[in-house]
């Protein structure tokens, strides 16, 4: 298991990675926070603590709404989906952050190029 | 995945607040469900169950924080929730509110007609009497503190009256005597030209003591106000203090007037300072300027005014030393004044006089309310009638909708509007009626205010308009309370009505409470339409009254030109000459029909004593209302001021000239000294001579100050008569032609040109300078004339409103008639009847009301009865043809019903 500090996530990326996680449809927590377990393959070390309260936050930002209803296995779970403006929030973040991860990027590949041999 | 989930916008808004608990509740299902679901998960990869559990712990990370934070975020979701689902259902009733007055905007014009007018005149009434009677005068610092000083005297060998004017040195003996007082200051009120020349007017100036500033506890606008320190010594500083209202009108509000000088009555004051905006003193006359009483006082008074005892004129305030009252004041006030009168022994004066000290406010004062105040608190109640009927002309407007909505509310009952929702938007509707009233019955009372402030009560400075926060408040309060009721009960009861019943008659059935209680509300607003009108004609029929009583002086075309020759450095004989110049001058202008110098008395400005004795009588009885008193004529006096001869004749050209020893005495002197006798003929031996002069004539008695007021003894002497002694000529009569256009700015022009540095020529109509004595009557009648015609206004709007909605009802029951025969005069005659008998019945009883409530009203009119026949008759019979008039569209209306038509629309 990675330690903490390594991976701690800024808040607004969770928020990207969940709201990535409800782009297919209505999903309860756990389900979120396993999809982003298993499709990260565990890399990122994302507290469940933090993500609910993302989902929590957003909802009332009415980025997503939350119901209840049958999980798989027949018990109550919170189900959430993704609201219209959610569908929008998503997009501009997916934008802002491929914007950043490539302006870093571009830093970096100056930064090789320039330092001596 | 299954989507079992069905989210719906529509059912969050509607979903039920959450509660504290339920809000707890819910995240620990959500994070139990999370923990199970992780254990299952780990222990079906093979964990044990303890470190699957420990595991899924860590990864969750701190449980009881995440309860907080989560439930921290989650209550303040549900509270914005709650208020948005608030507002977006407001916003939703405002919508369909104003759907709904749009379309009936003459129903909305109406109610917010009615209400704004109602509530805006009471706002303004209801301050303007506050002013008058019921508050201290503006700016005084602990004004129950300060008094009024009062006499209380025998004058002649009447009874004890009450008044504020008496000589000026009782004040410095009061405030040397009297420990109860820790300060007493006299004032007077005069008047000046300020300026010169043409660009010269006449200002209010109040001459006070120099601590009377500091005795109210004024502060000062601008600069400083009057100090004992400019009021010391032989003569006080030539210093000004201004009013507010004049600063802004005539000095442009600049602060660097301080330090300049003004020319007042001639002379130069430096002005130092600014009174505070709707300031004017302890009374409620107005005052432009305040200077120090010393300034002046020799030169008005003469040069022993601090000590003549024998001339009255001042008046005084004082204020009460800490925990004295007015019960000690008053005994050694009149300690101090009975001292002083047996000192001064004067003959006649009352020795058992008493000092009476006073509020300051108005109704409080010994001498009781004045006319105009007492006028003030009817308007009142004038006011609170006004808003009456117009709370009942909206609680009828109100009714007779509801009726209309049975129908509609019966239909939104049954697709499933709630009836909280539907006595919500109800709610709703009433106070955006209500809102949009009140900002105009504000903007009413804001700018009507003032202008009837300026009209009606000029003398008297507004710091805010009339207009009165308190009282706005309230009426609004009133109005809001009774649309709730109007508009709210009458439908929320509607809302109980059977849905199928209501469905049915589909809006026909006529509630017969609802009638009565309309017919009930028509024939109570007649009634106080009547009675407001019977009191503008009474009013109006007494100011007429007061207007031509024969007081022996042509209001309309005598003038009285006074010039200020007092800095232009003449002597006694050029004073004359120029008086005389003057009256040549004035004589030649064209309009002009007479004219006449004036020595001595003149009939508004100052009276001069002017004994005599009859030879062969060892003592005259005293007259009853004082004199007698002296003017000097020409052969034109009596036929330019417009008085009547009555017996004998008025003196000749010849006789003016020589200074002849003839005399014309008026009716009180003829009725006191030879009653029921001629005393033309008669010689009587006046002051300052010692020989007969013979009564060649009576003249009727002419004003004397105030037009109410029974007449003193006057007697008419020649030009150089002996009895005038060296008193030189104090104005100029002008009688106006027939028809002729205004000769007051000819006359003035005229007269300054003989002397173009003269301070300033005062020229005005008798008419115009008894005006503001004529004030309580022309208030009323102004007053309750407009009150009268707003509220005949409401009522016939509510009339016509009421009768308009029972033809629509009646709509099919006039097809059947007409259907079955009826001709459309028997219709229109039955609907007019209808209307009539309630208009009918409405005047006769408010007809009956003005009846009683006249005999409260009888004090205030003038020679008019408060049962006057041709005010009652006027007013039941313009209130009838009105009623009429607004009776008749429906009618006519109704008498037009197509039957087929009528009969189809079912």
């Amino acid at each position: 298991m990675t330690t903490r500090e390594d991976n701690s996530l800024l808040q607004g990326t969770l928020d990207l990675l969940v709201l990535q996680a409800l782009i297919w449809g209505p999903r309860h927590g756990y389900a979120v926070a396993s999809w982003i377990r298993d499709t990260s393959d565990d890399a990122l070390n994302v507290e469940d603590r933090a993500l609910y309260l993302s989902l929590h936050r957003m909802e009332g930002r009415g980025w997503v709404e939350s119901e209840w209803g049958l999980s798989e296995n027949n018990r109550r779970a919170r189900y959430y989906q993704l609201t219209p403006a959610g569908r929008r929030q998503l997009r501009t973040q997916e934008q802002r952050w491929e914007r950043y991860v490539a302006a870093v990027g571009k830093i970096l590949r100056a930064g090789t190029r320039e330092v001596p041999a | 995945m299954k989507r079992e989930v069905r989210i719906s916008g529509v059912r969050r808004l509607f979903s039920l607040p959450l509660s504290r608990r339920s809000i707890d509740r819910e995240i620990d299902d959500e994070i139990r469900f999370h923990m199970e679901s992780r254990v299952e998960e780990l222990v079906s990869r093979g964990l044990s169950t303890n470190a699957a559990r420990a595991q899924a712990e860590h990864e969750f990370g701190d449980l009881s924080a995440a309860r907080r934070d989560l439930g921290r975020v989650d209550r303040r979701r549900h509270a914005s929730h709650r208020r948005g689902a608030f507002l977006e259902s407001l916003v939703h009733d405002l919508r369909y509110a104003i759907r709904g007055l749009r379309r009936q905007p003459g129903f909305a014009a109406i109610v917010i007609f009615t209400l704004a007018v109602g509530i805006g005149a009471n706002a303004v009434v209801f301050g303007l009497v506050d002013r008058l009677l019921l508050s201290p005068p503006p700016h005084v610092t602990e004004p129950d503190r300060v008094v009024r000083i009062h006499l209380r005297e025998r004058i002649g060998d009447g009874e004890p009256s009450i008044g504020t004017v008496t000589n000026y040195p009782i004040f410095p003996r009061l405030k040397e005597q009297v420990k109860a007082f820790s300060d007493v200051s006299a004032y007077f009120r005069t008047q000046y030209s300020l300026g010169q020349g043409a660009e010269a007017r006449e200002v209010d100036v109040m001459l006070v003591e120099g601590h009377f500033h500091q005795l109210l506890g004024v502060r000062p606008a601008v600069g400083r106000l009057l100090l004992p320190s400019d009021d010391t010594g032989p003569d006080g500083l030539k210093v000004a203090v201004l009013s507010h209202g004049l600063w802004q009108r005539q000095f442009g509000a600049s602060e660097a007037v301080v330090g300049s000088t003004i020319l007042l009555g001639g002379n130069s004051f430096e002005i130092v300072g600014v009174a505070p905006p709707g300031f004017n003193g302890v009374d409620l006359d107005n005052a432009d300027i305040w200077v120090p009483l010393s300034a002046v006082g020799e030169e008005r008074f003469g040069p022993t005014w601090r000590t003549e005892d024998r001339n009255t004129w001042a008046r005084g305030i004082a204020r009460l030393a800490p925990h004295a009252t007015q019960e000690q004041a008053a005994e050694e006030g009149t300690g101090a004044l009975r001292r002083a009168r047996a000192e001064w022994a004067r003959s006649g004066s009352d020795t058992l006089a008493t000092i009476v000290p006073g509020s300051l406010i108005a109704s409080r004062g010994p001498e009781g309310a004045s006319r105009e105040a007492r006028v003030s608190m009817w308007l009142m109640g004038v006011s609170v009638i006004v808003l009456l009927i117009a709370c009942a002309n909206i609680l009828n407007l109100l009714l007779s909708r509801a009726m209309q909505r049975q129908r509609e509310m019966a239909v939104r009952l049954a697709v499933g509007v709630g009836r909280v929702r539907l006595a919500r938007q109800l709610l709703t509707e009433t106070l955006l009626l209500t809102t949009i009233a009140m900002l105009a019955a504000a903007a009413l009372g804001h700018w009507g205010g003032r202008a009837m402030a300026e009209l009606l009560l000029p003398g008297i400075p507004w710091a805010e308009g009339p207009m009165n926060p308190r009282v706005f408040g309230f009426t609004a309060l009133t109005a809001l309370v009774t649309l709730l009721f109007a508009g709210v009960l009458p439908a929320v009861r509607s809302t109980r009505t059977d849905v199928s019943t209501a469905l049915r008659t589909s809006g026909r059935g006529e509630d017969r409470r609802g009638s009565t209680l309309r017919n009930f509300l028509l024939v109570t607003q007649t009634s106080l339409c009547v009675l407001l009108l019977v009191g503008a004609g009474l009013f109006a029929q007494s100011l007429r009254n007061v207007r031509e009583l024969d007081v022996g002086v042509d209001l309309d075309r005598a003038i009285l030109v006074h010039m200020n020759l007092s800095s232009m450095g003449f002597d006694r004989q050029q004073q004359r000459d120029m008086f005389q110049q003057a009256t040549e001058r004035v004589r030649g202008l064209p309009g002009v029909q007479s004219a006449s110098l004036i020595v001595a008395s003149t009939p508004t400005r100052g009276a001069f004593f002017g004994g005599f004795q009859i030879p062969g009588r060892d003592s005259l009885p005293s007259l009853p209302d004082g004199g007698p008193y002296i003017t000097g004529v020409d052969a034109d006096y009596f036929r330019t001021i417009g008085a009547r001869v009555v017996r004998g004749r008025a003196m000749t050209e010849a006789e003016v000239l020589t200074g002849a020893r003839v005399l014309v005495v008026n009716q009180t002197i003829a009725d006191t000294y030879w009653p029921g006798a001629d005393p033309v003929g008669e010689c009587v031996v006046t002051d300052r001579d010692d020989s007969c002069s013979e009564v060649i004539g009576v003249v009727q008695n002419i004003l004397n100050f105030r037009m109410l007021d029974d007449s003193p003894g006057s007697i008419y002497v020649p030009h150089g008569h002996p009895a005038l002694g060296r008193i030189g000529p104090s104005a100029l009569l002008v009688r106006e032609a027939a028809g002729a256009p205004s000769l007051i700015v000819p006359i003035q022009r005229e007269v300054q040109s003989l002397a173009p540095n003269m301070p300033y020529v005062n020229a005005a109509y008798f008419g115009q300078i008894v005006a503001p004595q004529l004030q309580a009557w022309r208030l009323g009648a102004a007053m309750f004339s407009i009150f009268g015609v707003v509220a005949m206004l409401i009522a016939m709007v509510g009339l016509y409103g009421v009768i308009a909605y029972l033809v629509t009802r009646r709509t099919h029951e006039i097809g059947i008639r007409m259907a079955l025969g009826a001709q459309r005069g028997e219709v229109l005659r039955m609907i007019l009847g209808q209307g009539m008998r309630v208009v009918l019945i409405g005047v006769v009883l408010g007809t009956a009301a003005a009846f009683v409530a006249g005999r409260y009203l009888g004090d205030l009119l003038y020679e008019t009865s408060p049962a006057e026949p041709r005010v009652l008759t006027a007013v039941a019979v313009t209130l009838s043809i009105v009623a009429i008039a607004a009776t008749l569209a429906p009618s006519l209306r109704a008498s037009r019903v197509d039957p087929a038509v009528a009969l189809r629309s079912e």
